[in-house]
This record gives C-alpha cells, sequence and structure tokens, in this order.
C-alpha cells in the first residue's frame, strides 16, 4: 500500500520559485500495479523520488504500508536507506566495479544474515529474474537487458513489499520491452509485490497498470483503470495523451450538457457523442481512429456516419492509416490491413457508438 | 545532461548536471559541513587574514604585530617607490613572454601527435613530457650551463663548428622567458592536447572537403574552434608565471633582475645582512593577490564561454587525422629538433655536469675526468638521506591530508544533501587559494605560525599544510569532476538498498573514483616534491626538504652535487609519473589472468 | 690560574703579527676550563649554523670528537644573512634553535644591537688568544676568508701581475672578472680610503671587467679561462680547485683583503658550554689545523697562522683584515657595490 496526500514541491527561490508538484494524492492498493503516466516535466518522477525518500516534498504525507515515512504536518522524514523498499533506475544503476552476485547481494550485507543465506537469497532473486548462472559475471560484461534484469533483482532480493520502477523499460529496444513487460507482470503476481511504476509510454502505462494517474505540470489529470481512461477519457489531456486522437472542431449544440449526449454537426457528419467539459476554449468532437469501420457510399448522410475523401493511405503493415480530408477538416482513420481505399476516392466511414466525446469549453 | 568540459583536470567549475535530490536530512551533516568550511576557512582565510594585517602594520624590521600601529605607509612606500613599477613591468613581460613561447611550442606538437598522421606519436608524446620530471630550478641550472654567454656547451660548439651564434646572454630577461617558456611547453601540452581531443572532427572534416589545405584548415577552422580554450589556457599560465619564483629566483639572483615573487621572498629573506621588512613584502604580495585573483576570475569567465564551442559525444569519437603527406619528414624533423632543444641537451649537461668536479667542456680528453664523486658525496653527505626522508614524509602528508579534505569538500559541493548557498560558500572558500601565489602561501604561513601557538613552525608539517592549501583548489576540482561522473543514481541505488552514507561512499564511489583518485594523489606528491619557494621560506634544520637542498648546494656553489642531486630527483619524479599508466597495465594484467 | 692566564695574554701581545708558526703551547688545564669541558660533556650536543659544507665541517667536528669526546655535532647548513634573520625572527617569537652560529663582520649589526649575544670571558676561561676576541667577547674570529687576485695558470704567470694597479692594464681588457659584491674593494678602502677604492673601480670598470654575482661562480669562471684574473674568489675555493686539477691559482701580491668569520654564541642557547668549548678549540692549533685540512680556511692575521698565512707572512705581504665595526664594513660594501652597479 502506497498512500501519497497532497505533496507539494517547488525549486528555486523568490521569483524563480517552479512549482514542481502541486498537491498530488494518490492511493496504490497492495499487491497491484501502480503507474503514473505523464510527458517529461509532469512530476512523475519527482513524485516516486519522493516515495523512495531521495527527494523530500515541501509539504503533504506519504504513508509505506503501516508506516508514515513522510509527514510535513508531524515532522516525519525518513532517510532513503531506512524505508524498506526496492527500486530499479532508469540506467539501472548497476555497480560496473563489482559481480552480478555483489551488485544483487548489496542490499542484504547489513541485515546480519550470514554468507551461504546470502548466496542462497541472491540465487533465488536472480532465477527469479531469469538470470541463474550468471552470478560471477562481471557488471560491465553485460548487455542492457540483462543489467536491467540485474537491477530487478537487486530490488527484489530483500522480500521488499514495495517496488519503485523510473521508466525501467525506455532503454531496451521494442522486442525486449514486451517481453520484460511480461515477466514484470509475472514476477508482480507471483512476489505480490506493490509497485508504483512511472512512465511516460503510454502503451506500458496500458499493458502492464492496475491503476493509472495521469499527471500533467505537477498534478493529477485523471485516475483510473487503464482501459476506462483510454475509452472513456474525461479529460480532453487524457483523450490526447493516451493515444491516437481525433479532434474535431465544430459548433456547440445548445443543449449540450456535461454528462449528457447530443448529436453534433460536424464537417463530416452527424455523430452523437457524449459530453465532458474540457480545459480548452474550443469546442471539440473526439474519436479514436480505430473506432471507425468502412462504410458502404450510399450509407453517408445517417448518422455516425462520416463522408468525404482519402487525403493520404499510410500503409504501416498490420494496419492502415487513412486520412480523410473534408474541405479544410482532416480526420484520421486506422482500416484494417485488407481496407485500402485509394487516395483521392471518396470514402464513407461508420463511427462506432458511444465512441465519440464532445469536449465543451467550461462555462 | 552534462556540459561541463574539464581541460586534462583543471576543472573549477563544476556544475551538477542535474540537481542532488535533497533527501531527509541526515543528523551528522551540519556537523561535517561546519567542519569542512571551518578547516577550509582556517587554511584559506586566516594566512590572507594575516597578510593583510600584517601589510598594514608598521613592522619595519620587527615581526608583524610586534608594534601594535596601523598604517599605510608600506603602500606608500610599496606604491611610491619606482622600482615597484619597474618590478611589475618585468613581471608582466616575463610572464607574457614564457606564456607566449611555451604555448606555441604546446599548440605545435598537440596539433602534431593529436590530430596529424606524424609517425612516432607515442614517442614524442613521451618526449614532450619529460621536462615534467625535471624540477625548474634544475632545468634552470642545466640552461644556465648550456647558454653562458662566454664558456656555454652551445656557444663553444657553435665556435668550434666555425658557425657564429647570435651573442645572447642567458643572465638577463630574455633569458628567464625562454627558460620558463619551454619549461611551461610540457605542462601547456597536458591542457592544449585535451582541448584538441574534445573538438567535433566533422567541422574540420568539412573543411577538408570544401577543398581546403591541411594548414588552411589548421588556421581557419581548428585554431578559432580552439580559440576559447586556448585562451583560457593562456590565462592560467599567465597566472602561474606571474606568480612562479623557481626560474626568475635562480637566474635573477645571479642576473641581479628582480619580479614581484622574487622580491617578495627577498624581502622576508634578504641576502646582504639587512632584516627582512614583513610590511612592505606583505603589501607587496597583496599586490601579487590582486593580480592574480583578476587574471583567475578571467580564467572562470573564460571556461564558462569555452564550453558553448565543445562537444564531447558519450560514445568517444576517434577524430580522424590529417594526412600530412609530403610534409610528415619536415615536420618530424622539427619536432626532433624541438625535443632535442628542450629534453636531450638539459639533460646531457644535468648528467655531465655530475660527472666532473668542475665544468669542462665535452671531449674525449674530459672524459678521463669523470667520476661518480658527486652522487658519492651525496649519499655521504647526511643531511641528503635525511631531506629524502622528510620529503617522502612531507609529500605523503600533504597528499593524505589534501586528497582527504578534497574527497569530503567534492562530496559536500557535488552530492550532499545541502542547500545551493552552502556549496557556493564551501566552493569559495576552498579556491579561494588559488588566487594566492606560492611566495605568498610561504610568507603568510611563515608570519601566521611565529604569532599562533600552533606548534608546527619548523617542523614538516607546517610545509605540507602550506601545500595542502595550495593544492586544496585543484584537488578539490579534479575531484569534483570525477564525482560527477559517477552518476548519482549509482549513489542512490545503495541508499535504496539500505547502506549509510559512509558505506555508500566506501564501497561505491572511491572505487569508482579509484583512478581520479590516484592520479589527484599523485599529483599532489609530485607537486610537493617540486616545490621550491614554500619549502624555502619554511624549512629549518630539522624539516629539509629536497627542494631546499638543491637550493642549498646552488647557493654553494656545489655544482656537480646539485646536478647529481638533479639527476636522482628527475628520475624519482619519471617514474611517479608513469606510475598510474604502470598501475593500470599491471591491474588489466591480473584481471586477465585472473579469467 | 691567573698567572697562567696572564702568561698567556703577554705571549700573544708579544706575538702579533709576527707569532712562531710553532704551536702556542697549550694551556695547561685551569679549573675554568675543566668546568666549561665538564658542563659540555654533559650538555653533549653542539647544534651549529654555517654556510660551509656539511660533510666538510664534519670532518673538522670528528677532529674535535677526538679530543673532546661526547658531545654530538649538530650542523644546518644556511647562509649567514638568512641564519642572522631566522635567529632574530626565532627569538622574538620566544624559539631559540641553535647553539653557535658564524658569520662575516657585515651581518652582525643586528645580532649586537639587539643583545643576542652574551659577553664571554674567552681568554679567562678558555685561554683564547686575545687577537680572536671581539666586541667584548662576545664573539670569536673563526678563520679568515682571503681575496686575492687570483689567475688562470693557463693565462697568466705569477710574474706578470705585481701590484693592485696592474689589473688596469689595457692588455688585461675584458679578462678581468669582478665579483658584484665588490667585498675585496671594500676592504682595500679601509687602508686606502674609500675615494681611491671607488676611483679603483672606475678605472677598473673601463677596462671592460666581467662582472658576476657569487664566489663559486667566480671560481668557475676563472677555471673555464673565460677570463684570466679575478677579484671575488677566496684562496680556499681556489686551492681545492687547483687539487682537483683546474688551472687556477692565486697570487701574493698585497695587500690581500681578508674578511673575518666570527663565531657566535646565541643567548638562550640550550648548550652553551659545548658551543664554547668547540669555538675556542677552533681558534687553536689542532682546530686550525683540521679547518685547513677540510675547508683550506684559517688565519692569515695573529696568532696560529694557516700555511697560505705563513705563505703570506714568509713573503711579506701585507694582508689587510675588514673594518670590525659591522656599520661602517656595511657602509664601505654598500658603497663599493654601488659603485660597481650591477647589484639592483
Amino acid at each position: 500500500m502506497i498512500v501519497a496526500t497532497g505533496l507539494e514541491k517547488s525549486y528555486g527561490e523568490g521569483r524563480q520559485r517552479v512549482p514542481v508538484l502541486r498537491r498530488v494524492s494518490f492511493q496504490a492498493e497492495g499487491g497491484t500495479i501502480f503507474t503514473l503516466l505523464g510527458p517529461s516535466g509532469s512530476g512523475k518522477t519527482t513524485s516516486l523520488r519522493c516515495v523512495a525518500g531521495l527527494e523530500s516534498p515541501d509539504g503533504g504525507e506519504i504513508v509505506l504500508g503501516a508506516t508514515t515515512v513522510f509527514s510535513s504536518a508531524r515532522g516525519i522524514n525518513l532517510a532513503a536507506n531506512r524505508r524498506r523498499i526496492g527500486m530499479v533506475f532508469q540506467s539501472y544503476a548497476i555497480w560496473p566495479h563489482m559481480t552480478v552476485a555483489g551488485n544483487v547481494a548489496f542490499p542484504l550485507e547489513n541485515r546480519g544474515i550470514g554468507a551461504a543465506q546470502i548466496r542462497a537469497r541472491v540465487e533465488r532473486a536472480l532465477a527469479l529474474v531469469g538470470l541463474e548462472g550468471l552470478a560471477a559475471r562481471d557488471a560491465p560484461n553485460l548487455s542492457g537487458g540483462q543489467q536491467q534484469r540485474v537491477a530487478l533483482a537487486r530490488a527484489i532480493v530483500d522480500d521488499p513489499e514495495v517496488l519503485l520502477l523510473d521508466e525501467p523499460l525506455s532503454n531496451l529496444d521494442a522486442r525486449l520491452r514486451w517481453q520484460m513487460r511480461q515477466e514484470l507482470v509475472a514476477l508482480q503476481k507471483r512476489l505480490g509485490l506493490t509497485i508504483l511504476y512511472v512512465t511516460h509510454d503510454q502503451e506500458e502505462a496500458l499493458a502492464l497498470s492496475h491503476r493509472v494517474a495521469l499527471m500533467r505540470d505537477g498534478a493529477i489529470v485523471e485516475c483510473g483503470a487503464p482501459l476506462d481512461l483510454f475509452e472513456r477519457p474525461t479529460q480532453r489531456f487524457t483523450a490526447e495523451f493516451l493515444g491516437l486522437a481525433n479532434f474535431l472542431p465544430c459548433a456547440a449544440p445548445r443543449e449540450a450538457a456535461p454528462g449528457g449526449t447530443v448529436a453534433v454537426d460536424t464537417a463530416f457528419g452527424r455523430f452523437r457523442a457524449r459530453v465532458c467539459v474540457s480545459e480548452r476554449p474550443e469546442v471539440e468532437l473526439f474519436f479514436r481512429p480505430h473506432h471507425v469501420t468502412l462504410a458502404s457510399a450510399d450509407a453517408a448522410g445517417e448518422a455516425n456516419v462520416g463522408a468525404g475523401t482519402v487525403a493520404d493511405l499510410a500503409c504501416l503493415g498490420e494496419i492502415n492509416d487513412v486520412t480523410v480530408a473534408r474541405g479544410e477538416a482532416r480526420v484520421r482513420l486506422r482500416l484494417h490491413a485488407s481496407q485500402r481505399p485509394a487516395p483521392g476516392a471518396a470514402i464513407a466511414f461508420r463511427l462506432e457508438a458511444d465512441a465519440a466525446i464532445l469536449f465543451v469549453p467550461p462555462r | 545532461m552534462s556540459d561541463r568540459v574539464d581541460f586534462g583536470g583543471v576543472a573549477l567549475d563544476a556544475v551538477p548536471p542535474r540537481r542532488a535530490g535533497r533527501g531527509a536530512a541526515v543528523s551528522w551533516l551540519p556537523f561535517v559541513l561546519g567542519a569542512a568550511l571551518a578547516l577550509a576557512a582556517y587554511l584559506a582565510a586566516v594566512p590572507l587574514f594575516v597578510l593583510i594585517a600584517s601589510s598594514v602594520n608598521a613592522s619595519g624590521a620587527h615581526l608583524p604585530f610586534e608594534t601594535g600601529v596601523v598604517t599605510l605607509a608600506n603602500y606608500a612606500a610599496v606604491l611610491g617607490d619606482p622600482s615597484t613599477y619597474r618590478l611589475l613591468g618585468n613581471s608582466a613581460v616575463f610572464a607574457i613572454g614564457s606564456t607566449v613561447l611555451g604555448l606555441a611550442i604546446a599548440v605545435f606538437f598537440s596539433w602534431l601527435i593529436e590530430r596529424t598522421d606524424i609517425p612516432a606519436r607515442r614517442f614524442l608524446f613521451v618526449a614532450v613530457l619529460i621536462p615534467m620530471a625535471i624540477p625548474n630550478m634544475i632545468y634552470t641550472t642545466s640552461w644556465l650551463q648550456l647558454l653562458d654567454a662566454h664558456t656555454g656547451l652551445v656557444q663553444v660548439t657553435f665556435q668550434q663548428l666555425g658557425v657564429p651564434f647570435p651573442a645572447l646572454d642567458i643572465l638577463s630577461l630574455g633569458g628567464m622567458i625562454f627558460i620558463q617558456g619551454i619549461a611551461l611547453a610540457s605542462h601547456a601540452y597536458l591542457l592544449i592536447a585535451a582541448a584538441f581531443q574534445t573538438v567535433d572532427p566533422t567541422w574540420e572534416e568539412q573543411s577538408a572537403i570544401s577543398g581546403k589545405g591541411r594548414f588552411a584548415t589548421l588556421r581557419r577552422v581548428t585554431l578559432p574552434v580552439l580559440r576559447p580554450a586556448l585562451l583560457s589556457v593562456v590565462i592560467f599560465f599567465l597566472m602561474v608565471c606571474i606568480e612562479t619564483f623557481d626560474v626568475p629566483g635562480m637566474v635573477g639572483l645571479s642576473a641581479g633582475i628582480q619580479v614581484l615573487s622574487t622580491r617578495i621572498y627577498w624581502a622576508t629573506h634578504p641576502e646582504g645582512g639587512q632584516l627582512p621588512d614583513y610590511g612592505v613584502a606583505s603589501a607587496l604580495a597583496l599586490i601579487l593577490v590582486v593580480i592574480a585573483f583578476a587574471l583567475i576570475q578571467l580564467y572562470q569567465a573564460q571556461l564558462k564561454r569555452g564550453r558553448r564551442y565543445v562537444t564531447i559525444t558519450a560514445r568517444g569519437f576517434r577524430p580522424k587525422r590529417v594526412a600530412l603527406g609530403g610534409w610528415r619528414l619536415p615536420l618530424l624533423l622539427v619536432a626532433l629538433a624541438l625535443l632535442f632543444v628542450m629534453v636531450a641537451l638539459p639533460l646531457f649537461m644535468l648528467v655531465w655536469r655530475s660527472l666532473l668536479h668542475y665544468y669542462v667542456y665535452p671531449s674525449l680528453a674530459a672524459l678521463g675526468l669523470v667520476g661518480l664523486d658527486a652522487y658519492r658525496d651525496l649519499i655521504d653527505e647526511p643531511q641528503v638521506p635525511a631531506a629524502v626522508a622528510n620529503t617522502a614524509i612531507m609529500a605523503a602528508a600533504t597528499a593524505a591530508f589534501t586528497v582527504g579534505f578534497s574527497m569530503l569538500a567534492a562530496w559536500l559541493t557535488v552530492r550532499a544533501p545541502i542547500g545551493g548557498g552552502w556549496r557556493r560558500l564551501l566552493r569559495t572558500i576552498v579556491l579561494l587559494p588559488q588566487a594566492v601565489p606560492s611566495v605568498v602561501i610561504g610568507v603568510a604561513f611563515m608570519i601566521t605560525y611565529l604569532r599562533v601557538p600552533v606548534p608546527i613552525y619548523g617542523t614538516v608539517w607546517i610545509i605540507a599544510l602550506a601545500l595542502a592549501t595550495k593544492f586544496m583548489a585543484y584537488t578539490t576540482g579534479s575531484l569534483s569532476a570525477a564525482q560527477i561522473q559517477v552518476a548519482g543514481e549509482l549513489e542512490e541505488a545503495a541508499l535504496i538498498a539500505g547502506a549509510g552514507q559512509f558505506k555508500t561512499y566506501r564501497r561505491i564511489m572511491m572505487p569508482l573514483m579509484a583512478p581520479a583518485l590516484l592520479n589527484c594523489t599523485l599529483w599532489v606528491v609530485i607537486h610537493a616534491i617540486r616545490e621550491l619557494v614554500i619549502a624555502l621560506t619554511l624549512y629549518s634544520p630539522s624539516a629539509q626538504v629536497l627542494s631546499t637542498q638543491v637550493w642549498g648546494l646552488w647557493q654553494g656553489g656545489q655544482i656537480d652535487d646539485l646536478c647529481a642531486l638533479g639527476v636522482m630527483l628527475a628520475l624519482l619524479l619519471a617514474v611517479l609519473l608513469t606510475l598510474p599508466s604502470i598501475v593500470t597495465q599491471a591491474a588489466a594484467v591480473v584481471r586477465g589472468a585472473r579469467r | 690560574m691567573l698567572r697562567l692566564t696572564r702568561r698567556g695574554m703577554l705571549r700573544t701581545l708579544a706575538g702579533g703579527v709576527v707569532a712562531p708558526v710553532a704551536t702556542l703551547p697549550r694551556l695547561a688545564l685551569g679549573e675554568t676550563e675543566k668546568d666549561v669541558v665538564e658542563a659540555a660533556r654533559k650538555e653533549g650536543k653542539i647544534v651549529f649554523w654555517g654556510a660551509e659544507e656539511v660533510p666538510k665541517i664534519r670532518r673538522v667536528a670528528e677532529k674535535f670528537a677526538k679530543q673532546y669526546p661526547g658531545i654530538a655535532f649538530e650542523q644546518f647548513r644556511i647562509e649567514p644573512g638568512p641564519a642572522i634573520q631566522r635567529i632574530i625572527s626565532e627569538h622574538d617569537a620566544g624559539q631559540s634553535n641553535v647553539d653557535l652560529f658564524d658569520s662575516p663582520i657585515t651581518y652582525l649589526d643586528p645580532i649586537l644591537d639587539r643583545d643576542l649575544v652574551d659577553r664571554y670571558d674567552w681568554s679567562g676561561a678558555l685561554g683564547v688568544t686575545k687577537d680572536h676576541v671581539y666586541y667584548d667577547g662576545r664573539a670569536l674570529a673563526c678563520f679568515n676568508l682571503e681575496i686575492p687576485i687570483c689567475y688562470n695558470s693557463n693565462k697568466v704567470k705569477p710574474g706578470d701581475i705585481k701590484s693592485w694597479d696592474d689589473l688596469l692594464d689595457p692588455k688585461w681588457k675584458g679578462q678581468v672578472l669582478l665579483e658584484a659584491r665588490g667585498t675585496a674593494l671594500a676592504v682595500l678602502a679601509t687602508k686606502w680610503g674609500i675615494d681611491k677604492a671607488v676611483d679603483y673601480i672606475k678605472r677598473l670598470k673601463a677596462n671592460d671587467p666581467v662582472i658576476m654575482i657569487g664566489g663559486s661562480p667566480t671560481a668557475e669562471a676563472l677555471a673555464s679561462g673565460r677570463v684570466a684574473l679575478a677579484i671575488g674568489t677566496y684562496t680556499g675555493k681556489i686551492d681545492l680547485m687547483k687539487r682537483d686539477g683546474a688551472p687556477v691559482d692565486w697570487l701574493l701580491v698585497g695587500p690581500i683583503p681578508a674578511m673575518i668569520y666570527m663565531m657566535l654564541v646565541a643567548k638562550g642557547a640550550k648548550h652553551p658550554n659545548a658551543a664554547r668549548l668547540f669555538a675556542s678549540w677552533l681558534t687553536t692549533q689542532p682546530g686550525q689545523a683540521a679547518l685547513y685540512e677540510a675547508l683550506h680556511y684559517g688565519f692569515v692575521v695573529g696568532s696560529n697562522l694557516s700555511p697560505n698565512g705563513v705563505k703570506m707572512r714568509d713573503a711579506h705581504v701585507e694582508v689587510l683584515q675588514e673594518a670590525t665595526d659591522p656599520k661602517e664594513d656595511r657602509k664601505l660594501l654598500e658603497t663599493v657595490a654601488a659603485a660597481i652597479g650591477a647589484l639592483k
């Protein structure tokens, strides 16, 4: 269990005071993977480091399990080396002058355990991450993926309850990333770890997490289950950040009330959409490119059907990325690889029900 | 993200690439910080303060503070004396001349060795650095004998060959400039070569592609790109030459020429039966400090500006070397000729003179007079082994103290979870002695510890302390740079793993900084052995070191003993200089064997 | 005791310049001397500050030890100027690290003015001949440094030069070396008068002399044949170089200027009796013999003449000692140095 409440932090003095965390609060249930997702500068890494004890917030409270490790009100600030956590850094932070075993055994050294026990636990940790037999290897002679696993082994060797991961997969190539993702999830399930995960890659966040907190400019924009955020975002930023998105400028119908549904006229056609309040002043219709199917030409004019001409076709192997134009307006569609409308041809597409959201400015 | 640059280890402005995280406060940190600040302030500030106080004291021939009168008379005397301006003029001419000469040679060799395909590069590299193993005063002695206006080896040789040689007098300001310039070239080479290595080669390649010849490229691309780095090196060595004592001291003694640094020394150690005037000496010393301080500000500003022009890629590129083609042989000959003058001649003179009782022009007949008496004398003379022992103790103590303190200071300024203001304060105090010339440090320490009841006056410890003060800035800068190279996350990972600060430092930082620590230690040891003027100001019967021995031999006219000692010192320093590469090669062998 | 002393005094007064070469008989051990020896042995050590080469002084000390065993000898090699300055600074700071030091006359007045040396009855207590006692018992002359005209034997025959004025002969143009401090001429000025000395320097300078700083470089230049004649290096140095085969020698041309090197016992010395014993022993025949053997230093005036002193006496060459008033001595030196004009 990780509970962070009202975390505040600023850098600099006087006029150069830059707030980095603005009353950030989140709660990671025990035994789940909770992800802080956001662009760089959003404060996600700072939040993680505050939980780790490597940075001290200016205000707020952090509770790990049953222990309050930080409380500005009560003047508690437990040193990083006294919080029983494991952490994997973005750069892995493997110590090059030691062997793999030396790296992994380090957290156990001050526990008063005998050398034999240490060796046993190191081997167990290495086995858990799939590095059996590499204990004697010198750390600099490891590949990137191997280093990552060593970092992981080191983080779990001491049986921590909480594991912090700071963009651990960003330095790996795509295939390895996919593999490590699976292994991480398996490991978490097996050991029952509570993981606080930080990433800027929304695909990772969606794949790994039980819950995601999307952050921007030091504050949490929206928090929830990954698919909920993806399919039914309540914030425009969430909609934009979590995947490819189409935002069609349009006119707001008078009866548009947040939470209700309206029919919206756009350049491509008329669509039914849920209404959400956005932080932007424009009125926009949002839907994701893959929520469409090709419709026959005579379906144009029906509700939830858009029509236009194919402006661009990009064949990406498994899918086709089609840009449809109508006048000055453009939308992107993702079609199955077999559907290949020719550039310049007329095209009609049907939007899935419930896929569209109308973002209106706040009153 | 690190935009730092350090030129061959001279790194004064260490900016951490990422703000050091300020984790939970560690209870003992304020004490450690306070102790470090107090110690640095004591070493750096106390002598400076004593100097200032002494300069406004009407001490005359008394010890400073003996008469409690505060007066500006010393400054009036110094500033009103026309010879002071002559001194300043001499110092300026000397500094500029030596710097220009030394840098010209250094740039030539740097370009040749780092950026061209000249053959025998490794040999040239080693040869250029040999003069670093010869203490400046030994080097000077060699040259005084090589170029003596009437009996100099060079002049007589030319005479015998019937070739006219220009009538030069080595015992002149020009002679001083010549000797200092070529002695400087080796040190300058290291800094400039480092700068050459960091220049993006694609600029030169583009110049080559656009059809410019190799010399045009050198002139119009390489040098301008290097200009900020070169400028900072120029300022650095101007600072060195303004305050250096060894060469102007030895030449000036026989030539009757004074520069600011020698004047300050002789004001406190008068030769002709006068008594020292500490007040005037302190006033002069402060003028020198002001000049050095101004130069150091210029240097730091230039360093900052220079960073824009230099690129260091993480991958470490290998620059393409300029093909010299038909110029290979001529340039090689020029390089060898320069090395002959810089290295071979002085070494030969040193060895030759050490084998004779009195100087005789080398000839087959003269060979009959050679003998090892001078070396025997040195071993018999009890002062020399005692001086060797003292030098070893002093160098070890200086190194231990300087490097030890710098490790702490580097950690505090780069990594410790303290506020930026404290960081800046500590860095400023540690850097302060950089602007204080050696002769001033020596005099300040002498005056201070004649009065302050700390019983180190007259022992090796006061010399070690004064040297530590002088070297503190360099080692802290160097170790700060090394500290930065050790990524912060490596330290943080250890903290997360449950280790305390000490254990983290001992198990993680120190092993990773080991090469830098070794280099720093050796640098301190080598420079402690070479250092003359501080030792000369502070030595005593029980605290004689090798450099004061050399000076004593010079004054006593025992040139053969001096040269013998010089040969032995040069051998010792050469061994020390090559130690790091020996150690790394041995370590590699051991590691290879283990596998 | 008193009788012995008076006898010694009478002998000295009768002796004067023409003292017999044969040794002054060792004074029978008087009570006072016995006391000093006893105290010296108890002190067991002498700390000596002097500019002489350490191995050479060590040889002298060894001979002393043969006669007075049990007294260790520690030398710190330091030039007289810095030595005096260090002694004054350390005394001002309340320290005393030296027992015995030597110095030429010029550096002495700060020491004497500040009363850093005690008066001692050298003759009474230790039987030193009065002609070597100076400044009311505060200093003991221990040897002279003679500065005769020196020559390179490849270029000059002894008969070529018969007087100082011969050096002004145009045939020696550019072949004469004058040491920049001009100590020899300052001593000559005590007889000639300072004006004549300055005039001599002017005329010498018209003869294009080579001017150098330092006695040793002077000797080296002479040995290498760069010049034919030199003023400013010492007989001791020339003798030693000659022994090593260099073509140098010195002329028995009067007057021969001679500096006087004094031995002083520092006030507050930790081993004063040992120091005094050594100093007084140096003035005796065995002491002088040891000095001469090691360094070719010795007296050329007064009792216990060195072989060089004997040579000078037998050749009836006049020997001039420098002015014994330090202030006057220094004034002469400064005037001479200024006339030469090479020291800035």
